[in-house]
């Protein structure tokens, strides 16, 4: 590991690309999207540990580069999946997506790397933002909407993490990031907390993620799929170790995720319940504190990366190729997407834990620790929560898009996928399997020294793993039409979300809207009563007053005329004795005046 | 490329073969597992032999059942319920 003082944030690569973008030309522009990541990949791979890229702003020191072996682990299949996830996405040709991808990636990276609360707090915003828009870019009423409810949601996170920094920095007087002791419960470390839970979608603060995420662009989800809520574990790890209501809520999230995973029906949603139930090990994990479980959560989030990202991409390859994710709609699939089948069920098979795959080296290593701390129901939970994961996943998903005990389906149109699809997906498929066979090459980077290594290459370990995934697949064979996925919707807790919005709506709107109608009974009473009044005053002063002096002006001016005409006879004796007169008058004036 | 596709369809027509190979495979494992144990069973009863089996299975049959047959009609809706589609 490098321990120079040479560091370039990897973020720097992703914002200079954003930027750029809305300015370049031509097609080329497509290949400079595997700069950054490539960028990113070097400079994880060569920066040094410590404190990097300080600066003083309104007089808070914010740390823009801290490197350690927490950030390292995160920062490196952050880079990893930037690259994957960028050439997945090669051939899209809407920029606004690529933009928002890249601002999203740098964020994710900024909040790594942050050694203070407010350098944090700034790239959590930028990730939300970037984000948001990655749902909004998929352009339809649906995804507009679900982007409008996850910036809503996430703004509201984002809030309550300022409020809990600024009450922080009044007591404390700093933005420090560091570790806060589980006895360290004050109001402030409650409101961060919950700041962080909300982009870890622990539940119940979890509904925007299947809200959202399906919902998102087939490449924008793959990118969300790996940042958003691994970010907020890596925050939770750094900040909230040993907690114990996140042993609890990790727990629950686990089980909660695969029981709603079991029912839907879009491959998507389901994947992302997914999320919510892996990132359920990672937080119970660190809930359980010790260095065996948070090096579990560790190593399960950078396997979490890789195969959540390559299911992602799989779904995104059935939605792009077929047009629907649905799995009532889709079936015998296999002979004609092979490729796509065989590389998600590498992943299917990495989520599920089993042997040779990323899944098996991670989840078992919490599961483990959880056990040996003596935390047996949270042990418990997680190993029902693999249960749930090999059946909805591993079997249910695959089984319904690529078979669904239905003929080959050969006469269905589909988009050809383009080659940089299975080029991003083949790089983590690879990587999934090199980890499962090579555990070291992750376990070389896990940020905590253990009191024993721990090996899950052991004969009992193996034979665990096949006995809970076998006999949970006979379960599925069993109740395979049970199972069958319909279309629908289940109601989860955004029900009460969206309530909760419509009653805060109503607590503003009623109140207006009781304002509004004293406001028009007082208008009609006593304003249109006034309004008439002046009207009528009016009306009688342009009669009066304005049509008599016009009136007048005209009379005068037309009687003046009528004398003028009577005295123009023609007669020239009349008009000296008039001007003989006048001058009389004039000469009179002038002598009298004078 | 190699094209994996038509071999995959045939394989679906030899599902019987695929369910003998399976059923043959999780009996070889219970086998293994009169033979292998763990040494620091986790929760005490794992170190009983078809544990891990009994666990998978049950765990797989009730969740399935309890969530599309009892909750599931509780909480389906139709697709636009919200009105977002």
């Amino acid at each position: 590991m490098a321990t120079s003082s040479f560091f370039i944030h990897p973020s720097v690569g992703f914002l200079a690309l954003g930027l750029a973008l809305p300015f370049l030309r031509g097609k080329e522009w497509r290949y400079l999207l595997l700069l950054p990541p490539l960028l990113a990949i070097f400079a994880v791979f060569t920066m040094g540990m410590g404190s990097h890229c300080t600066l003083n702003w309104l007089g808070a020191t914010l740390e823009l580069g801290r490197v350690d072996a927490f950030s390292l682990i995160f920062a490196q299949v952050f880079a990893v999946m930037s690259l994957a996830g960028m050439l997945y996405a090669l051939h899209v040709t809407d920029r606004l997506q690529h933009i928002m991808a890249s601002l999203y990636v740098a964020g994710g990276f900024g909040c790594v790397f942050a050694g203070d609360f407010l350098t944090l707090f700034l790239f959590w915003e930028l990730m939300s933002i970037g984000s948001s828009f990655l749902v909004f870019c998929n352009r339809t009423r649906e995804s507009t909407l679900a982007a409008f409810r996850y910036f809503l949601y996430h703004t509201a996170g984002g809030l309550l993490l300022l409020a809990g920094i600024v009450m922080r920095y009044k007591a404390t007087g700093s933005f420090a990031f560091e570790a806060i002791l589980p006895s360290q419960m004050e109001p402030y470390n409650w409101l961060i907390l919950a700041g962080f839970c909300v982009n870890a979608a622990v539940v119940p603060l979890h509904a925007w993620l299947p809200d959202a995420y399906p919902r998102g662009t087939v490449t924008g989800s793959v990118f969300m799929c790996a940042y958003t809520t691994k970010t907020a574990v890596y925050v939770l790890m750094r900040g909230f170790a040993g907690w114990e209501i996140l042993a609890v809520a990790g727990t629950i999230m686990a089980v909660y995720g695969v029981l709603y995973a079991c029912i839907e029906n879009n491959a998507r949603r389901i994947l992302s319940y997914h999320i919510v139930s892996q990132v359920g090990y990672m937080v119970a994990g660190i809930g359980v504190g010790v260095a065996m479980t948070i090096n579990g959560a560790a190593a399960h989030a950078y396997a979490h990366i890789l195969y959540k990202g390559l299911l992602f991409m799989g779904a995104g390859c059935l939605l792009y190729a077929a047009g629907t994710a649905k799995l009532d709609k889709l079936g015998g699939l296999a002979g004609r997407l092979p490729w796509v089948m065989l590389l998600y069920m590498v992943a299917a098979l990495s989520i599920s834990g089993m042997p040779f795959f990323n899944g098996f080296i991670s989840k078992t290593m919490t599961i483990a620790g959880a056990a040996e701390a003596h935390r047996t129901w949270v042990a418990l939970g997680l190993e029902i929560a693999a249960v749930g994961t090999f059946i909805s996943v591993g079997i249910k998903l695959p089984y319904f898009a690529f078979w669904g005990g239905k003929a080959p389906d050969m006469t269905r149109e589909l988009k050809p996928i383009p080659w940089n699809m299975y080029a991003g997906m083949s790089i983590l498929a690879f990587l999934c399997i090199l980890q499962g066979i090579f555990p070291d090459i992750l376990y070389a980077y896990l940020p905590l020294p253990m009191e024993h290594p721990y090996v899950p290459w052991t004969f009992w370990n193996v034979l665990q793993a096949f006995l809970l995934l076998g006999f949970s697949g006979l379960a599925f064979y069993l109740l395979r039409r049970v199972i069958t996925p319909h279309e629908g919707l289940n109601l989860d807790l955004d029900f009460f979300y969206r309530l909760i919005g419509r009653l805060a709506l109503a607590c503003i709107s009623r109140p207006l809207a009781w304002l509004d109608d004293i406001w028009t009974n007082a208008y009609r009473t006593v304003g249109i009563r006034g309004l008439l009044a002046l009207a009528s005053a009016t009306n009688w002063f342009d009669k009066k007053a304005i049509d008599g002096v016009v009136d007048g002006t005209a009379y005068a001016v037309g009687g003046i005329g009528r004398f003028g005409a009577k005295l123009q006879s023609g007669d020239l004796q009349r008009y000296i004795g008039m001007a003989v007169i006048l001058a009389l008058v004039a000469f009179a004036l002038v002598w009298y005046l004078g | 490329m190699f094209d994996p596709g038509p071999f995959l369809i045939l394989m679906r027509y030899c599902s019987s073969l695929w369910l003998k190979v399976y059923f043959g495979f999780l009996g070889f494992l219970l086998l293994l597992n009169i033979f292998l144990r763990p040494h620091e069973p986790h929760f005490g009863l794992d170190s009983w032999f078809g544990f891990w089996a009994v666990f998978g299975l049950g765990v797989g049959l009730v969740m399935i059942f309890v969530m599309k047959r009892i909750i599931q009609p509780l909480i389906v809706r139709k697709e636009d319920y919200y009105g977002d589609i």
